[in-house]
């Protein structure tokens, strides 16, 4: 029997040894709570959950992480130049909407890559997104996302490892057969009789190769290891996930990002094992009104502040880290709407215990001669390295080749070296 | 000559309608029609009055609502920022509960179905800046109007349309604010290049239309002062004062200063382009043919597209009568809408377009003008089928055949491919139905 990488931490990190865990019951091997571990909890012996955050849009990495120390930053930003800020580094404030995170922040867990993106000279949010997500530009060949590559095997029996809290599957995840649930409450067939659902399966057990039937199958057998488990309820219906979600009780005007956030925890209270999962957020293009200290980008990096603190004040357990990044930055100077178009370079925001806290890369200035065709910030360091070293830190170990096909990451010093 | 005839018959209803109702290929067939009198007799039914359709839209379920206009001077108040959002938000979802409504009861299946794909092609987010007030007027006077006309004249109206000037911030685009001026925040004044980006990308010529970064700014430049009256009165207007009169050169071309005459010249030389032929030649394709069409197909639907001067009923007779549309392989997955709509016109059902039945077609990411890009919905499978999804259509069919969504209710015509197994005998009626909507099969046309 093949045993792949992850498999093998999956079931190293929950201590478990033989080949069971799946066909008799993923889940209940999860209902024990959590197992006696060694060492620091910080970065050994914790289950390891990846947690990535697209934002889509284009999100201002001038706004997250303003570069208050470069002298040319208030000429060139104009209007939208923020005057307050958090303190971070001796060149970089945080956006004062970052506020719940200056915990992370001041225990040195919060990294931020300034000039980041993926390189490629579109302007397009959809080509763009695509990059991200694909992981590959100039290869158009490639179908599915880093993250299926880097996480996901086929045959790998644990139906939630791989997770998107989005309303549709993103391509970050194509190709993966992770679910993609925006509402935990409508996971579950409550109602349906015995006779019914048993119909239902034979219909979907005939081998059908189409792509309804093998969705439909990786569903209602997820959804009978679930019930063998928890009873013929819907995944929000258990009681451990209401409990869960009673303690964080949702604030009015709650983000995206932050419902994403608590349903997550939710999940992983009721015992759901996942190990990565996917959150998503819209609300970043802002071509008007954009704002500075308040406002529409405000909003939007405040969502991302409660994701942040959310997970990781309710999280303790889990060896976490959150990558937060997006298509592309915004134009440094305002357009005449007091917003940005679409620009180039933006910041990418790491979250974890063992990161490397502070500013990594080169800071390319903002001077018009350093600009990207004399209007973007200009990229410094390929995403794609970034995420290269949060994956081999979730993994414990180099991450898949076919990842970023054709790419050699940069060294970065986000994560201590690995031992072996 | 009949078999032909029928089987073409059955996958052009099938596609190009929102599901066949009992007996409709049977008429059809009875009386020996082709497929090109199918499709004629639909262009015929354009703009023709529809009495039974009015009345279930005058009986349709409608909220008391402030209709604000979704600019309406600053509003400073949280709480009235809240209402305008929530307004904005039930206007377009009742507009969402209509086009059910029609998708499920309209005569003039094909104009429904133009207007759901022309809708989703010129995308609006209806939360977005509160803009859903302007979408029932962006719905039938812009898009269903022009859905089955000339591409060039759908165009102009999506580019004079309240709605769509405010969602890409068109509107507020003017001629730069020259050198010497100090920039203030939200200063007046200054090109916005969103409108201009999503025109060539995804309106007309598409990613690979063959145009830069300078061809974005130009046509930014050139579609300066299309704008409206004022934010309290969300008309279109033409302001001279904030047009850019300087010479742009746009695709190679040099274009005049010439104010709003540039702009509608523009347009209709983007709407006339071999490039956007290409984009909506394929995009029709897919829609109807197939998530990867033959590209034989593509290039005579773009041929035709260009040779008729983007004449929309032309182009989609060469798509819909083609042997390519029948081909058994080319299968497509019904989207959400059309997953519902088909339900309920294959059993015979009927729906007043009800918050219920809104609520389930946006748990499936699939509700009109709630794809939250300008992109729109997915047109390919792939986009749409994750193992959650799968589960949500098994959950909504038997949410459907028990009768528990409000305002709508499955007809007694069960799609007759499940009476076999004796388990399956065995079932409840409305288990029946249920199984049968959630099967596989039923998702596929």
């Amino acid at each position: 029997m093949v045993v792949s990488r992850r498999e093998l931490l999956w079931r190293g990190a929950l201590g478990l040894t033989g080949s069971t865990l799946w066909t008799s019951g993923w889940l209940d091997s999860l209902a024990v709570p959590a197992l006696a571990l060694g060492g620091d909890p910080a970065t050994q012996g914790a289950r390891p959950l990846l947690v990535v955050i697209l934002l889509r849009g284009g999100a201002d990495g001038l706004h997250m992480v303003p570069p208050v120390g470069d002298p040319d930053y208030p000429v060139a930003r104009g209007g939208l130049r923020l005057t307050q800020s958090l303190h971070f580094t001796s060149d970089f404030g945080l956006h004062p909407a970052l506020e719940p995170v200056s915990e992370l922040v001041r225990q040195g867990h919060l990294a931020v890559v300034p000039a980041a993106g993926i390189p490629t000279v579109t302007r397009s949010h959809f080509e763009a997104q695509d990059l991200m997500e694909w992981g590959a530009p100039g290869d158009r060949r490639v179908g599915d996302g880093w993250l299926t590559r880097a996480l996901a095997r086929c045959g790998d029996s644990n139906p939630f490892a791989l997770l998107a809290l989005t309303s549709q599957l993103p391509l970050v995840l194509r190709g993966s057969g992770a679910f993609a649930i925006n509402d935990p409450s409508h996971f579950g067939l409550v109602g349906l009789s015995d006779p019914a659902r048993r119909e239902l399966e034979v219909l979907y057990d005939a081998d059908g190769a189409d792509a309804v039937s093998v969705m439909g199958r990786r569903a209602l057998d997820a959804l009978t290891s679930f019930e063998a488990l928890h009873g013929r309820r819907s995944l929000s219906g258990t009681s451990r996930t209401q409990q869960r979600l009673r303690r964080f009780p949702r604030p009015r005007g709650m983000g995206t990002l932050h419902a994403g956030a608590r349903r997550l925890i939710a999940l992983e209270g009721a015992g759901i094992p996942v190990e990565a999962v996917v959150l998503e957020s819209a609300r970043w293009d802002t071509h008007a009104g954009q704002g500075t200290e308040q406002g529409a980008m405000a909003s939007s990096i405040a969502d991302l502040g409660e994701a942040l603190a959310a997970l990781f004040d309710a999280l303790p357990h889990r060896a976490l880290r959150v990558v937060a990044l997006t298509e592309f930055g915004r134009t440094v100077a305002p357009n005449g709407a007091g917003g940005t178009d679409h620009g180039h370079a933006s910041a990418v925001l790491v979250a974890a215990k063992d990161v490397k806290g502070g500013v990594h890369g080169t800071w390319p200035g903002l001077a018009q001669g350093d600009l990207f065709e004399g209007r973007d910030l200009a990229m410094t360091t390929d995403t794609r390295s970034v995420l290269a070293a949060v994956l081999d830190a979730h993994l414990g170990a180099r991450l898949p080749e076919q990842t970023f096909p054709g790419f050699t990451p940069e060294p970065l010093a986000l994560f201590p070296e690995r031992r072996g | 000559m009949e078999s032909h005839h029928g089987h073409a018959l059955e996958r052009l209803l099938d596609r190009a309608t929102f599901g066949v109702r009992p007996g409709e290929i049977a008429r059809w067939r009875a009386e020996n029609h082709s497929p090109e009198e199918w499709f004629d007799a639909q262009v015929g039914l354009v703009d023709r009055p529809d009495p039974e359709l009015e009345r279930r839209l005058v009986d349709a379920p409608r909220s008391e609502l402030p209709r604000f206009a979704p600019g309406s001077s600053r509003l400073k108040d949280p709480s009235e920022q809240r209402e305008r959002r929530r307004s904005a938000r039930r206007i377009a979802e009742e507009l969402a509960g209509t086009r059910i409504v029609r998708a499920v009861h309209a005569r003039a299946q094909l104009a429904e179905v133009m207007t759901d794909f022309w809708c989703n092609h010129f995308n609006i987010y209806a939360v977005n800046k509160s803009v859903g007030a302007l979408l029932p007027h962006y719905e039938r006077e812009v898009i269903a109007r022009h859905a089955m006309g000339r591409f060039e004249d759908l165009l102009l109206a999506v580019a004079r349309s309240p709605a769509m000037l405010f969602y890409l911030d068109n509107w507020v685009s003017t001629a730069p604010v020259s050198p010497g001026r100090r920039r203030r925040p939200r200063s007046r004044g200054g090109i916005n290049e969103n409108y201009a980006r999503e025109l060539l990308e995804l309106h007309t010529l598409g990613v690979d239309g063959g145009y830069g970064q300078s061809d974005v700014l130009a046509v930014a430049r050139v579609m300066t002062g299309w704008s409206l009256k004022s934010r309290d009165d969300p008309q279109f207007a033409f302001h001279a004062k904030l047009h850019d009169w300087g010479p742009k050169n746009v695709l190679g071309e040099r274009v005049e200063g010439r104010g709003i005459e540039e702009g509608e010249g523009l347009l209709r030389r983007l709407a006339r382009h071999p490039s956007t032929a290409e984009h909506l030649a394929r995009k029709l394709a897919v829609r109807f043919v197939a998530d990867a069409p033959p590209p034989v197909l593509v290039e005579r639907a773009k041929t035709r597209f260009l040779e008729t001067g983007g004449e929309l009923s032309e182009v989609l007779r060469t798509v819909l009568l083609s042997p390519e549309l029948s081909e058994p392989s080319h299968r497509k997955l019904k989207t959400p809408l059309r997953f519902v709509a088909s339900a309920l016109r294959t059993t015979d059902g009927e729906t007043d377009g009800g918050p219920r039945l809104c609520q389930s077609i946006a748990a499936m990411g699939g509700l009109p003008f709630f794809a939250r890009t300008p992109a729109g919905h997915p047109e390919c499978a792939e986009d749409w089928l994750d193992p959650a999804a799968a589960l949500e259509r098994i959950r909504l069919a038997f949410m459907l055949a028990r009768g528990t969504v409000a305002g709508t209710r499955l007809g007694p015509v069960l799609p007759g491919f499940l009476d076999r197994g004796e388990g399956r005998a065995r079932l409840r009626t409305h288990e029946k139905f249920g199984l049968a909507l959630a099967s596989p099969e039923f998702q596929w046309s």
